[in-house]
């Protein structure tokens, strides 16, 4: 990756001078190490943007399972599945999260599972609605009269013709991934130092705040809000475009 | 006989509905034989179908039997009940255009069941599934498996249908309205090409039995070799295909017929009073009755059961003349002939 500075060369000297603001050779200021800004946010994104990449796939493998059981099966199977759901729903995501890492300690592997656990919920819940509305169409119908297995079923025919909708649905989710991961390393969850994290960035940079230097904050913390608009913005376009589209 | 349905009757968890689904009905499919379901929606024609591949409706019971070449499907164990789907019986749908998978192409459609059933390596498959959608009459074959189901009409597509049914040799072929939803035209093609499917199955001596379901009832009076007259869950009447047109016995197979209007009559069509009974009414005697011309006070409680008629009855096999129908005064006047 090219930047134009070493993300980690700290430079000597007290907090108040080494956070600057812009100047020629940093565009976007330093950080109270006297740390490139602009470099640490583009490295950062490594690590932020396929974070939540990561939850994702984890909660959709999870959820899209869970979702099309219950609506294939119905029954107990659905009664169940759905209650666990329900149970879920309920409880406070984000303190769900800290519990999960406060039993298996912190660290970004585990934030991406205690998320991913998190999300599966809601992905299961959406993908059950879509899925009862495929299951009563006709030509599955056709395929059990051929004599298809339902796991046959499921897995080549009827989540196939589900994914538009889910994907539109998980670009919107990526976004909110995002923060919340964020959320944890600001809080001292996630990924912790020396590793370069948006939201690590924003919790490190608070201290110089008080001392009137805004960006080491105000950067990453911008960035993080960029990503998350964006991903709404073309989530919203391609779940409009997947989900009507047929 | 390959398809011989007793007594089959089908109840709703209670609660959902006041009557049985299907009450006794009793259904009988030959080799060779085409045989005629007819009656209005909700009349219970879809349910037998359906029950013969043992699709029964959620949380229902069902009592009775449905024997394909003598095995009960009712008793099927899953893996059985798969390869009976797959390889016994076919059916074919009312709307072909909702019964493909509409982004998956026609060849993946055909060439499944081929691979999955009939163990064909993948090249064989889309060589004889190529060579089925010749066979059924669709030109240029190449091109139409590559093709999608929305690029191509009603009547195209329902012959796609009908070829992926055939795919796997099928001893019983189930049409739940084949020809309801297309055009006067293209529905007389599918005829003719059931109809020569038929014939060359029988010439080949590996008869197709068929069940042909559809509302009309002279176009299966003209069609089929043997008519099922449903109404409310039941057999009301079945008799011999002309039999049926010349001398329906049943009040209610009489007002099917006297309902749709016919060349050279200046009759109007006379529709029968009433509305078919749901599934929430619940009948103490004949369903039929509060529709009926002819009913007496004693129809209010006559359980209805098949009053045999003519030749030797209901147990012969398709080429007998006789017939039954239920209604009690059909029942009278054989008793008093006896």
């Amino acid at each position: 990756m090219r930047t134009p500075d070493r993300p980690a060369r700290a430079r000597r000297g007290g907090p108040v001078r080494l956070a600057r603001g812009t100047t020629s050779p940093h565009p976007l200021g330093t950080d109270a190490s006297g740390q490139d800004l602009l470099s640490r946010v583009l490295y950062g994104a490594r690590s932020s943007l396929l974070a939540p990449l990561a939850l994702l796939a984890l909660a959709a493998l999870l959820g899209v399972t869970m979702g099309t059981v219950a609506a294939w099966r119905g029954g107990w199977v659905d009664t169940l599945l759905s209650r666990v759901t329900d149970v879920m729903y309920a409880f406070p995501g984000l303190l769900f999260v800290v519990l999960v890492i406060a039993v298996f300690g912190d660290g970004l592997t585990t934030s991406i599972i205690a998320l991913g656990l998190a999300y599966a919920p809601t992905i299961a819940r959406y993908t059950r609605s879509l899925a009862l509305a495929e299951r009563s169409k006709p030509y599955i119908d056709a395929y059990r009269v051929q004599g298809m297995s339902g796991t046959r079923i499921c897995v080549r025919h009827l989540v196939p013709n589900l994914a538009g909708p889910i994907v539109g649905y998980l670009v919107v989710l990526f976004g909110e991934g995002l923060m919340s991961l964020a959320t944890l390393s600001y809080l001292g969850f996630g990924a912790g130092s020396p590793s370069i994290d948006w939201g690590l960035m924003v919790q490190e940079g608070q201290d110089a705040v008080v001392q009137g230097a805004l960006l080491p904050a105000l950067v990453p913390g911008t960035a993080i809000a960029a990503v998350v608009v964006a991903f709404n913005i073309v989530g919203v376009r391609v779940s409009d475009r997947l989900g009507k589209g047929r | 006989m390959l398809l011989d349905i007793e007594d089959l009757t089908i109840e709703l968890p209670a609660g959902a509905a006041a009557r049985p689904m299907l009450a006794e009905v009793s259904l009988r499919v030959g080799r060779d034989e085409v045989v005629g379901l007819v009656g209005e929606s909700g009349s219970g024609k879809s349910t037998t179908a359906r029950a013969v591949l043992r699709m029964l409706p959620e949380g229902a019971r069902a009592s009775g039997s449905v024997r394909v070449d003598g095995e009960d499907v009712l008793a099927m164990d899953p893996a059985r009940l798969r390869r009976h789907r797959s390889r016994t019986v076919s059916m074919i749908f009312q709307d072909p255009r909702s019964a493909l998978n509409p982004v998956r192409r026609i060849g993946d459609f055909l060439t499944d069941p081929l691979t999955r059933v009939l163990g064909l390596s993948r090249r064989d498959a889309v060589a004889k599934a190529t060579e089925l959608l010749a066979s059924v009459g669709l030109s240029e074959p190449e091109r139409r498996m590559r093709q999608r189901p929305h690029e191509l009409s009603g009547g195209m597509l329902q012959r796609v249908v009908i070829a992926a049914a055939l795919s796997t040799d099928p001893d019983l072929l189930l049409a739940d309205e084949a020809t309801s939803a297309l055009d006067a035209t293209t529905q007389a093609e599918v005829l003719a090409l059931l109809r020569s499917i038929q014939e060359e199955r029988r010439r080949a001596g590996s008869g197709l039995g068929t069940l042909f379901i559809t509302h009309d009832l002279p176009l299966a009076a003209a069609y089929c070799d043997r008519v099922y007259v449903m109404y409310a869950g039941r057999v009301v009447e079945q008799q011999p295909a002309h039999g049926l047109f010349a001398d329906p016995k049943h009040p209610y197979t009489r007002g099917l017929l006297e309902c749709s209007p016919s060349l050279g009559d200046d009759r109007a069509p006379r529709p029968i009073p009433g509305r078919p009974p749901s599934l929430s009414d619940a009948f103490t005697g004949c369903p039929f009755l509060p529709r009926c011309a002819r009913a007496e006070a004693e129809c209010e409680t006559w359980a209805p059961v098949a009053v045999p008629f003519g030749g030797r009855g209901v147990d012969g096999d398709g080429s007998d003349e006789g017939g039954s129908a239920a209604c009690r005064l059909l029942e009278l006047v054989t008793r008093s002939s006896a």
